[in-house]
């Protein structure tokens, strides 16, 4: 087993270098340089100002040049500095990361804990009321834009029942609080993130569990449980569940990468210090190193997302477990 | 031992009702061989599977009785059933690989009836599990007990589904055609197999194949069922000198066709 990671590391190198090789192209393509943003408007600065702020930022020189002392710089771990202020880029990143991380660890936790049920109890009971009315609920959350379901959640609770706060992730004074007030701040100020977040997630894993716990149900191994006399609970948690998992393994691998994510419009109405605010920020203002250094960084949890799933494929079915040791 | 009287079962498939069986009528005594014959299609399974309700979703008993031991299992509930299934009616069914969950390995799968039924501690529910495997004449019982099904071959999966069936000394073993998706060789391996736990364990058998050949080597008594009704019923020897019913014909002729060919 320890084997096979290593190989999958060693094989993921090229496929990084790839990916960096591309973005970087990309972004240099896009019109609009880092100097732009800061001179082209103002007509105080002249052109020679602006060749000298090239020249200090290396963007004078030809892109693969760039490209390649981009990579010698990352291969000590050296993601640069920021274009737009200065600060080391690991710095602005690291800082932003533990809101975005923290909602969506919670939202992923949530969602599988509530959608994983949700889907074996509809197998089980497939075309039912409940099945019927779990199916409804789930599109409809699927489908409202999660932005509009944000304002509503907030007039409902922040402004007519004045519940929760509205916006940020700590109150003015949280500097003040003792430590138990300070978790409950912080509850109380990611409780609607939160769950919009999660609402919108439920329907793909809890569609994907019903449909894959269905096809388990049929399965003859089904027959021989309940033939045993074992209660159906065990036929359903034991002997179907195990079978019905691997899709859902899969959305767990793929939704890794989202884990850093965020989403620009969703923290921009919470008003959530998170990434994806500073993601899109650094592409409008062509800030090179901060958006290579969160490319580099959704590459890895990509490659780590899948073989995370690979890994939990050959935990769960033996065959595939077994396929592995031959070749 | 077991009584089933005029057992009727509807299929619901999308509002089109098919009769799958239409007033069946067999009985099982103690320690006998009943073998029920018949074509494809013709309620084999559909029988077996509704001795204890393990009938899919779609499929309703209308009317029929099904009396085991003096217990109506029809009326059976839930609770009381579950002791029933693999405690006294055990199964062995066709498929053996498909028929074993392909994500647990065998030996779990024969100990959970063990740790289910009887409350076996987990050492010794492994080491009855190890005994029962010996039973079956499974030789190295310790590296199959730690096998998948998948790295088995059929005929060893077939026997680990025998010793699945009989963990709890079943009263009644129901076999659904356990033969048909193997080999002659172990076919006549597992028959052999099956008539001598016969008479070690003492259960009562009812083996549900289309293979005459088989029944004649294996029953006391022969139902032959067609289109859903048990047609004939009489003890194996009278139904090869003189069948009545001209279903009951074509299977022993068509049995007869393959042996001079």
């Amino acid at each position: 087993m320890l084997t096979y990671i290593a190989r999958r590391l060693a094989g993921s190198i090229p496929i990084i270098l790839g990916i960096t090789m591309i973005s970087f192209a990309i972004i240099h393509l896009v019109p609009g340089k880092p100097t732009s943003a800061e001179s082209a408007l103002n007509p105080k600065v002249s052109l020679q100002v602006r060749e000298r702020i090239e020249k200090l930022y290396g963007l004078d020189k030809p892109i693969h040049v760039q490209y390649l002392e981009w990579t010698r710089r990352l291969l000590k771990l050296d993601f640069g500095r920021s274009f737009s202020d200065g600060r080391p880029v690991i710095e602005k990143i690291t800082e932003r990361l533990p809101v975005t991380v923290g909602i969506n660890v919670l939202s992923m936790f949530f969602i599988f804990i509530v959608a994983i049920p949700l889907g074996v109890k509809s197998a089980r009971s497939s075309g039912s009321w409940f099945d019927t009315s779990a199916t409804f609920f789930v599109f409809l959350f699927f489908a409202a834009p999660t932005f509009w379901v944000a304002l509503l959640l907030m007039q409902l609770f922040c402004i007519t029942l004045g519940w929760l706060p509205i916006s940020g992730i700590t109150s003015l004074d949280f500097e003040y609080f003792t430590f138990s007030q300070k978790v409950i701040d912080i509850v109380r100020h990611l409780a609607l993130p939160v769950f919009v977040s999660c609402i919108t997630g439920l329907a793909a894993v809890s569609r994907y569990m019903r449909t894959s716990m269905r096809e388990a149900l049929q399965q003859p191994y089904i027959y021989t449980a309940r033939a045993k006399g074992l209660p159906e609970r065990t036929v359903l948690y034991k002997h179907a569940f195990r079978n019905a998992i691997l899709p859902i393994i899969t959305i767990l691998g793929l939704s890794i990468p989202g884990l850093i994510g965020g989403s620009v419009i969703f923290e921009s109405i919470f008003a959530l210090p998170g990434i994806g605010r500073l993601f899109y920020e650094a592409v409008m203002m062509r800030d090179y190193p901060l958006i290579m250094a969160e490319v580099v960084l959704g590459a890895l949890l990509t490659m780590a997302g899948n073989l995370i799933a690979d890994i939990g494929y050959a935990y769960v079915d033996p065959r595939i477990r077994y396929a592995k040791k031959v070749s | 031992m077991l009584k089933i009287s005029n057992l009727h079962v509807h299929f619901d498939l999308d509002g089109t009702i098919v009769k799958a069986l239409c007033g069946v009528t067999l009985g099982v005594n103690l320690k006998e061989t009943l073998v029920v014959a018949g074509e494809s299609g013709s309620g084999k399974t559909v029988t077996a599977l509704a001795v204890t309700r393990l009938l899919p979703a779609a499929a309703r008993v209308t009317s029929g009785e099904i009396y085991f031991n003096g217990k109506n299992l029809l009326l059976l509930e839930e609770d009381a059933l579950r002791k029933v299934r693999g405690k006294e009616i055990a199964y062995i069914f066709q498929e053996p690989g498909s028929f074993l969950n392909p994500v647990y390995m065998v030996g779990d799968q024969i100990m959970e009836s063990f740790l289910l039924h009887q409350g076996l501690p987990r050492v010794e529910a492994f080491a009855e599990t190890l005994r029962l495997l010996e039973l079956v004449k499974i030789k190295d019982s310790r590296r199959v007990f730690f096998n998948y099904p998948h790295q088995l071959s059929g005929g060893m999966n077939q026997r680990v589904g025998i010793a699945m069936s009989l963990a709890c000394r079943p009263k009644l073993l129901i076999a659904d055609e356990p033969t048909t998706a193997l080999d002659v060789t172990t076919e006549t391996q597992i028959l052999d197999l099956l008539c001598e736990l016969k008479s070690s364990f003492g259960f009562s058998l009812l083996f549900i194949t289309h293979n005459l050949s088989i029944a004649r080597r294996i029953a006391d008594r022969i139902c032959v069922m067609y289109k859903g009704q048990v047609v004939e019923e009489a003890d194996a020897e009278r139904i090869f000198c003189s069948p009545q019913h001209f279903h009951t014909k074509e299977l022993i002729h068509a049995y007869q066709t393959i042996g001079t060919q």
